[in-house]
This record gives structure tokens, C-alpha cells and sequence, in this order.
């Protein structure tokens, strides 16, 4: 059986008396680019800050690798990696700054040359000693990816990474993405509107509605669609969510 | 809060020797009218600049509204407050001289704080906007690290502690930091005072102006730190030291300095050291509670 890297059961959350989450369950393998899908306030991001212990679990169990993020916090996050959402860099701090407190953060004793390679492929390193309130809105995705990058993740958690970055760049980032997993040195969990990465990077896909996972695509559905073509996956979306 | 600083004025206001204040400013009528219409004048300009600003941003901006509708909705939130401002220090100026039983002693304070507002005012609504257009990002006013190799690239927690007080220096901009100028030039240097005096006494506001914005930032930089930062494993003391060592560094020099001159102005040098344990105690206190408040694993 393939590593877990994220194992999500149960999983409830609100915000107030609001309950966003009601039950979630999901899984990611090493490897496996996981896309989440879903209309606006469904829940995807609340998700994603519970997974990344940004948000209090109300109910359920999230496991990072072997790690409980409930009971085992800080071993969780040392195989987690986060794009936070760009506005949430530190704008008083320079790129560089933000990279080395990052890693310091991680524990790690040095930065490996890989990452500077992808700033460099990204077009960040001209920026790096910038203070972040600079940026515009690409240079700090691409800042908040590498910040993700940082420590060589199992899981790396991307919450519409992929927004304001420009073609070539995206392109690179999602080929670096399938890179690792091709390596099996880390899992996706990517939160999207984009049904082209669905369509041409994802293993899995699932569609939230109601903050719970109304229907789950594996490698084999996501291939037949491919193949389908034309509006295979819009097609099938627009059919989960009717239901 | 609020309504306990209005009677802690008015309070304080009514128990002031009215006598000796009110004569002073009597005396001072030319300054009261520069002062307030500094003030006037940058605040009416800054609060129309944020209007347009908002009003371009707002969702209500494509409508069709009259554009006299507009330009009175900008006027109220440019005069509103200035206008608050000057109705509270006339009530004051108003406790003030009833305590003292002369009542004519405010009226020409009060009309120099008129023509100054009024003057003021209307300067600043007609002052050219185009100047004020760019948007200066806040990192302008900190100090930046010198550009380094990015080949060298390490793990490091001297962003964390550069990060307090690239706040507090960007809080002290010019724009924010002008009131206490203002406020100094007013009252702190006195007539008869020699210039040596009045650059330590600006010296002395200007340090505990910049310890003040520091221990501020202090707090919101553990909230928004602890926030970015929580995703990763990092722990309390690596968190939490690395936020305070500098801005400690500071705030240590700082009242050392601040001390020092008030030792050798007319405060004993007992009291100057009690100031520099109470200041230290409470900045101490201050960063721990903000650390462990917005730590968490």
C-alpha cells in the first residue's frame, strides 16, 4: 500500500455557531496531485487551514504522514509545507528574510541549492532583496510557493497557488509539482477554480459542496474524462453538483 | 475607554491653574492659529486623499449618483472629524475658564482657533491632489537589509527580530509622527528655554515616541507573526525570543538615553533609574503576554 501523506476523517469546523465543515473525509498518497474543487464558501480554504493548523478542529482526526496534527502538532508540520495567501506575507520583510525565517522556523541547517534553482526559474531571485508590500501580485505567489518548497514538504498544501502567476511560470511551477510526485517525495493538495490542472496534472480530484466532499474522481475517472475531451470534466462537475 | 479620557480631561481641565494657562495662550494667540491651522490643513487633505481613494475602490463608484451627492458625502469625511476635534477642545477651553470665573479669557484662543481651522480647512481641501497619488508602501520608512548573495541563502530568525521594528519606524512616518511635533512645539519647549534645551526636550519626545510605536508593534507584529508562521514547527522560545531580541535591544538603549537626559535636566538621578526598571518591566511584560497570547502549536 502506497504512503499516506494526508489522512483527513471526520473532520468537522465552524466559525461561530456556522458549521463549515461537516465531515470531511479524504486521503493523499505520496505521489497523488489531489485538486479540491467546489462553488465559493463551500469550505476548501476552511479545510486547508485546519489541515495546516491555521483553524481548530471541532471534530475528527487529521494525520499528516504518522503525525495526529491534533496530538502531535509540531512533528505534523515538520513533513507540511504551505503557500500561505500572498496578502498574508510579512510586507516589512524582504523575500530573502521571509525564505531564511521560514527555514529557520523548520529547523533546517541550510537552504538546498534546489530552491534557489526554482526561484531562479521562476524569475523571483531579481526581487529577493525587495520588501514583500512591493510585490505584485505574481512575485508574491511565486514567494509563498517557494516558502512551501521550503525543507522538501511530504505534503505541500496550495490554496489557489496558481492565481495571478504568469504562463510561463505556472508552467514551470506545475512541472516541478509533477517532478516530486513523480519521485514519490511528497503529496498535492491543491484548491482550485482551474479545471485545466485537473484535467492535465491531477491523480485525484473531489468536489465540496456543503462542506463536505459530495463526489471524488480517482486516476482512472480523471483519465476517462481526459480522453473524453471537449467538456468532459465541466460536464461532470456541473452533474455532481446538481445532484 | 473613551469616555473615561473625556473625564479624565474634563477633570483635569477643570481643576488646571486657568488663570496662568489661559493668559498663556492669550499670549500665544499666533501660535494657537499656526498649530491649528497645520493641523487642519493636513488632516482635511489626508482624509480627502483617502476619501477619492476609498471612493474609487468603492462598489458604488459606477453608479449614477449626482456628482454634488458625492462631493458632499466626501465633505462630511473630510470635515467630520476635524470638526469634533475643535468642538471638544472649545467645550474644554469653556470648563476651563468657568473654573476660573472669567469667561472672556477664552474668547481670543477660541477665535485664533477658528480662523486657523477655517483657513486650514479650506487650504487643505484645495491642495492639489496629483502630488499625494502614489501610495508610498510602508516598507519605504524601514530600514532594509543590505542586498546579499543569494547563493548564501541560510536559515536564519534575523527577519523575525528586524520585523518589530521595521514596524515601529514605519508607524513613525512623517504623516503619523506630525501630531507629536505639533504637540512638543506647543508645550514641552518653554519660553526662556535655550536651544540645547528644546533639542534635548525634542530629543527626549522623539525617543519615547519611537519606544511607544515599538512596544505597539511589538504586539501586532506576535499576532500577525505567530499567524504567518503556524503552519510551521516552530516553537515558543524560537518564536518568541527572536520577535523581542532586538526590539528589547531598542527599548533598552532608548530609555537608557531618555533617562540620561532627564538625570541631567532637573529629575534626580533615582528617579531616572526607576524609570528605566519600570519602562523595562512593562516592555518585558508587554512582549511576553503578546508572544504567548499568539503562540500556538
Amino acid at each position: 500500500m502506497t504512503e499516506r501523506v494526508l489522512e483527513v476523517a471526520g473532520l468537522r469546523a465552524k466559525y461561530g455557531t456556522h458549521e463549515v465543515l461537516q465531515g470531511v473525509e479524504l486521503h493523499i498518497a505520496r505521489g497523488e496531485w489531489f485538486c479540491l474543487l467546489g462553488p465559493n464558501g463551500v469550505g476548501k480554504s476552511t479545510l486547508l487551514n485546519c489541515v495546516t493548523g491555521r483553524m481548530r478542529v471541532e471534530v475528527g482526526e487529521i494525520h499528516i504522514g504518522s503525525y495526529s496534527m491534533l496530538s502531535q502538532p509540531l512533528e505534523a508540520k515538520r513533513l507540511l509545507g504551505v503557500a500561505c495567501a500572498p496578502e498574508q506575507l510579512p510586507g516589512l520583510l524582504t523575500g530573502r528574510q521571509c525564505l531564511e525565517v521560514y527555514a529557520a522556523a523548520k529547523n533546517l541547517r541550510s537552504i538546498d541549492a534546489e530552491l534557489l534553482e526554482v526561484a531562479a526559474q521562476l524569475g523571483f531571485t531579481r526581487f529577493i532583496d525587495k520588501c514583500t508590500d512591493t510585490y505584485s501580485l505574481g512575485t508574491r505567489q511565486k514567494l509563498a510557493v517557494l516558502l512551501a518548497l521550503i525543507g522538501d514538504p511530504a505534503l505541500i498544501v496550495l490554496d489557489e497557488a496558481f492565481n495571478g502567476l504568469d504562463p510561463a511560470s505556472a508552467v514551470t511551477l506545475k512541472r516541478l509539482l509533477r517532478e516530486r510526485l513523480s519521485q514519490a517525495r511528497c503529496g498535492v493538495l491543491l484548491a482550485t477554480h482551474s479545471l485545466d490542472i485537473v484535467e492535465h496534472y491531477a491523480d485525484t480530484a473531489a468536489l465540496m459542496l456543503d462542506g463536505r466532499v459530495a463526489r471524488q474522481w480517482n486516476q482512472a475517472e480523471i483519465a476517462e474524462l481526459r480522453k473524453a475531451g471537449g467538456e468532459g470534466i465541466e460536464a461532470a462537475l456541473a452533474a455532481a453538483s446538481a445532484r | 475607554m473613551a469616555v473615561i479620557g473625556i473625564v479624565a480631561s474634563i477633570v483635569g481641565v477643570a481643576h488646571w491653574s486657568s488663570d496662568a494657562g489661559l493668559s498663556a495662550l492669550q499670549e500665544y494667540w499666533l501660535l494657537v492659529l499656526v498649530v491649528a491651522g497645520i493641523h487642519s490643513v493636513t488632516s482635511v487633505s489626508r482624509s480627502r486623499r483617502h476619501a477619492v481613494a476609498a471612493w474609487s475602490e468603492s462598489w458604488l463608484a459606477t453608479a449614477p449618483l449626482s456628482a454634488a451627492a458625492v462631493r458632499v458625502n466626501r465633505a462630511i469625511d473630510c470635515f467630520a472629524l476635524l470638526f469634533l476635534q475643535y468642538l471638544i477642545v472649545c467645550v474644554l477651553l469653556a470648563i476651563a475658564a468657568l473654573a476660573g470665573g472669567e469667561f472672556g479669557t477664552i474668547l481670543r484662543p477660541v477665535a485664533a482657533l477658528t480662523a486657523g481651522v477655517l483657513v486650514g480647512s479650506a487650504v487643505g481641501w484645495w491642495l492639489p491632489e496629483s502630488r499625494h497619488r502614489e501610495q508610498r508602501e510602508a516598507s519605504r520608512y524601514a530600514v532594509h537589509a543590505a542586498a546579499g548573495n543569494t547563493a548564501l541563502l541560510q536559515p536564519s530568525d534575523r527577519g523575525l527580530s528586524h520585523w518589530p521594528v521595521a514596524r515601529a519606524m514605519s508607524m513613525g512616518r512623517p504623516e503619523n509622527s506630525r501630531l507629536l511635533f505639533v504637540c512638543v512645539a506647543l508645550f514641552a519647549v518653554q519660553s526662556g528655554a535655550s536651544a540645547v534645551q528644546g533639542i534635548a526636550v525634542l530629543l527626549v519626545w522623539t525617543i519615547a515616541g519611537y519606544l511607544v510605536s515599538l512596544l505597539s508593534a511589538g504586539i501586532t507584529v506576535a499576532k500577525e507573526a505567530a499567524h504567518w508562521l503556524r503552519p510551521t514547527p516552530v516553537s515558543f522560545v524560537g518564536f518568541a525570543w527572536p520577535l523581542a531580541r532586538r526590539a528589547l535591544l531598542h527599548q533598552a538603549i532608548g530609555i537608557v538615553i531618555v533617562a540620561a537626559a532627564m538625570s541631567g535636566s532637573d529629575a534626580a538621578w533615582l528617579e531616572a533609574v526607576s524609570v528605566v526598571v519600570l519602562w523595562m518591566g512593562l516592555v518585558l511584560a508587554v512582549y511576553a503576554f503578546a508572544s504567548s497570547t499568539s503562540y500556538r502549536t
